[in-house]
């Protein structure tokens, strides 16, 4: 119906004008060189692509994956129980789902902060150790590959607990309980018959936590102090002070497509599934 | 009044509808009857604009209705589960029509469509207030209300509780009666249909197998299928007759068929005394006995016999 | 197995709050170290005596109203029209955006506007980080719009139509105002999800369109500054009693 048509018009044309086209610009640029004051100009080349290849960067993609995909793992150890035991709830459970949602209606920022105030070497942890005695000079809790796995977990747990408890939510508690019945030990029941159940949640999660974190950007620059850089500050640092746009884009588009055959992957894996 | 013409309506893999053809006249209470599946609804749907026939064509009073969009017909749905809005009360759900057609004031207009539905009193209710009995009338009254040429009814009281819906039946007769207006009917229940139509369309799997008076229906079905649909019936032999004429009696009499009792029900008014014989293969043929009669034991030999007048007489 | 459960939600659930709690706890320390000395206003008063920061505040409280207005009358009206008739490219582009990594979402924006400046006498500004948040908000309320079309009956507007309503009429008169709560709710989304914004905003943003999120991050990297808690905890509080207020309204 033509109305249908109208409706549709203003959200088609946001995608054309802005998200469709500065991305063909961005394949655009991939392809030129360097200009001497930013931006880009002619000639054409494929240099960019083929820095890409070059150790150093292919280190810093590599860790990326490494990293991300490393928070994604503790986010299904850390998450799962989680997700069980409210599943289990039997009071409460609105609640409890809504103190993991919470996080997420704070600002990423802030709640990274928050941690930068506790960690760094006049933090509050170390401060408190100091005090006690435990330690006799700061640690380096911050500026390091761990701190910036553990404000991605922090950062996107929730997004694996939710998935999860999903899925065990629509599970049938009476399997479990015939599996008791049958004399299976609790954490073997959970191994065996509740964890491949809820597999389509995990699987969700997983990729609700992993494709976030391949591109994070503020975890790595505010926790890693630089010194972790992921695929997402090698962007951002191109198109600001290296002033190489070529090649941020060409990085760019390495993201995108290891992105998008993590979907594809999925996609395939649970074809009815939809995050 | 309402006239379909070799009407078909094929969807990607399966035809719903095939060639149906029927007139309704004017204040007629038409009922088209079949199980699921078979196109009552989807024909329903083309008459009230919300479909596309792919073929043949609908008119209303002598003008096509093909291509005309919903809202320019002067007919009027009751949904299955009503559609009742239900962010407006029940005097603006039955106002909502006369409003798009730019009536300023319909007080007057939906307190007598309110009060032909004995729903007086209700009229600032929310649908979410009112019992399924309550939400029907609302419905009705809303369309009603519009005075169209043909209500369209989806089978309306299926959604309602057996108890419900004989009292119900009752009430939408004695409505359309006063009212004058052609009622379409849809429904899979058969007894519903026989009760309260003129006339009755029997459709299966998309064809229209017979249009007759429920009596004509009944008694001189057009085909096995509605002969099966409408009612009960023994197949023995060659032979269709329902099981309230034919009559069992101990000892043979004439062209009497032998048959051996396999089981009797006690339904309350009358028993029912299932028999197996030589020319019934593979179907158990009842008699209906009342309960002074003289009762039958199981594997008892027994004779059926009936009056040829009562044979269905069906194509093969 | 289920007490080791309990104690073990008992510690995940710190470890999701207590952080925030502490630096909501230490914004009334009046010392600016993290030992404790007393309670007080100062870094409070301190904020609030900061111009920078409140232009800043200003500015995204503006970029997040406009946005979310926007976002949501766009993409309610997306999601109607995905309803009943299958969009596939549109429907596949907006979970693109959803998937693609805020950082190439921003330098694409950026890429794009740089190229428009050149013909056309704009610059960086409030208004390029509106679009740019209207791009991104756009599919989620798409997503929660559509959500609320999932349980809506089609016999409505089709009850409507049939009562002789035009298909705009039936939109306005039956579906919208049952399409109000969810709208509401992605509304406030898309306000929270804008405010919020660092990475596709400092892309963006022109000197003179700082936005709040960009004053604490460049607060954050020179190191910790108790003026930070307290807008935080402002920050984290006001969202927090939003959320809490809408999640009642939509209770009822």
């Amino acid at each position: 119906m033509n109305l249908r048509r109208w409706f549709l018009l203003p959200a088609r044309a946001m995608q054309v004008l802005f998200f469709a086209v500065p991305l063909g610009i961005v394949v655009v640029l991939s392809v030129l060189t360097r200009g001497d004051y930013g931006g880009a100009e002619q000639p054409w080349s494929s240099e960019s692509y083929r820095r890409l290849f070059d150790p150093l960067y292919g280190l810093i993609l590599w860790r990326s994956i490494w990293i991300a995909a490393l928070a994604t793992a503790l986010c299904v150890l850390l998450g799962f129980p989680l997700a069980l035991y409210i599943s289990r709830a039997q009071k409460y459970r609105s609640l409890l789902l809504q103190l993991v949602i919470l996080p997420f209606w704070t600002s990423f920022l802030i709640r990274t902060y928050a941690w930068l105030f506790l960690l760094r070497d006049t933090g509050l942890v170390n401060t408190a150790l100091l005090k006690l005695g435990v330690i006799h000079q700061p640690l380096p809790l911050l500026y390091n590959d761990g701190a910036v796995l553990l404000g991605l977990v922090y950062g996107y747990l929730p997004f694996m607990v939710l998935p999860i408890y999903a899925a065990l939510e629509r599970m049938d508690p009476s399997l479990a309980e015939a599996a008791a019945d049958l004399g299976a030990k609790p954490l073997s029941i959970v191994l065996r018959v509740i964890a491949p159940l809820a597999s389509a949640g995990v699987l969700a999660g997983s990729l609700l936590v992993f494709i976030p974190c391949l591109g994070a950007y503020l975890t790595p620059d505010l926790m890693g102090g630089g010194r972790t850089v992921m695929v997402g500050n090698l962007v951002q640092n191109q198109f600001t002070t290296a002033r190489d746009w070529p090649f941020g884009s060409a990085v760019s588009l390495a993201l995108m497509a290891i992105t998008a055959l993590m979907l594809a992957l999925f996609l395939r894996r649970a074809p009815a599934e939809s995050p | 009044m309402l006239e379909l013409r070799k009407v078909s309506k094929a969807f990607p893999g399966h035809v719903a509808v095939q060639d149906v053809s029927l007139t309704l006249q004017p204040g007629e209470f038409f009922s088209l009857v079949g199980p699921s599946g078979c196109g009552k609804t989807t024909t329903l749907r083309m008459v009230a604009g919300f479909e596309t026939p792919t073929s043949g064509e609908i008119l209303l009073k002598g003008e096509l209705l093909n291509g005309r969009k919903p809202q320019e017909r002067n007919v009027s749905t009751v949904f299955q589960n009503y559609a009742l809005f239900p962010h407006l009360s029940v005097a603006e759900n039955v106002a909502f029509g006369l409003r798009r057609r730019g009536v300023r004031d319909p007080r007057a207009q939906v307190a007598e469509a309110l009060r032909t539905v004995r729903l007086e009193g209700k009229e600032q209710r929310l649908p979410a207030e009112l019992s399924g009995g309550e939400k029907q009338r609302v419905a009705l009254a809303r369309s009603l209300v519009l005075k169209p040429d043909v209500l369209l009814l989806d089978e309306p009281l299926s959604a309602l509780d057996p108890q419900l819906r004989r009292q119900v039946r009752a009430e939408l007769k004695l409505l359309q009666r006063n009212a004058g207006i052609t009622f379409l009917f849809i429904t899979h229940d058969q007894e519903e249909a026989l009760s309260l139509s003129d006339r009755v369309g029997v459709m299966n799997d998309g064809k229209l197998e017979q249009v007759a008076a429920p009596e004509e229906a009944y008694r001189r079905p057009a085909s096995r299928f509605v002969a099966g649909f409408l009612g009960e019936v023994n197949w023995i032999g060659g032979t269709a007759v329902r099981p309230e004429a034919t009559r069992i009696s101990p000892t043979s009499c004439g062209q009497a068929l032998p048959c051996r009792v396999v089981h009797t029900t006690f339904l309350g008014s009358v028993i029912r005394v299932n028999v197996e014989c030589g020319e019934c293969v593979g179907s158990t043929p009842s008699a209906e006995l009342f309960p002074h009669q003289t009762g039958f034991a199981t594997g008892q030999t027994a004779y059926l016999h009936w009056d040829r007048a009562d044979e269905l007489l069906l194509p093969s | 197995m289920s007490k080791l459960l309990g104690w073990y939600a008992a510690f995940l659930y710190a470890f999701l709050h207590v952080p925030l709690l502490i630096l909501i706890a230490f914004s009334f320390n009046s010392s600016r170290f993290s030992v404790w000395e007393g309670a007080s206003f100062t870094w409070y008063r301190a904020m609030l005596n900061d111009t920078q920061m409140a232009e800043a505040a200003w500015h995204s409280v503006i970029i997040a109203v406009f946005s979310s207005l926007l976002a949501t009358a766009i993409g309610t009206a997306a999601a109607y029209g995905m309803w009943k008739h299958k969009a596939p490219l549109l429907q596949g582009s907006l979970y693109l955006t959803l998937v693609t990594p805020e950082i190439v979402m921003g330098i694409s924006l950026l890429a794009l506007f740089q190229w428009i400046f050149r013909w056309m006498p704009f610059r960086l500004g409030l208004g390029t980080v509106i679009i740019a948040h209207v791009a991104f908000s756009i599919a989620y309320v798409a997503i929660v719009i559509t959500a609320r079309l999932r349980t809506m009956d089609p016999a409505l507007e089709e009850a409507a139509l049939d009562l002789g309503a035009s298909e705009w009429a039936a939109f306005r008169r039956v579906t919208l105002p049952l399409l109000a709560p969810a709208m509401g709710a992605a509304a406030l989304l898309a306000l929270v999800v804008s405010f919020d914004d660092y990475v596709i905003t400092s892309m963006v943003a022109g000197v003179d369109s700082e936005t709040l999120p960009m004053v604490i991050y460049a607060m954050a990297r020179r190191g910790v500054n108790p003026v930070l808690n307290a807008v935080s905890s402002v920050t984290v509080v006001f969202f927090g009693a939003l959320i809490l207020l809408s999640e009642r309204v939509r209770a009822q």
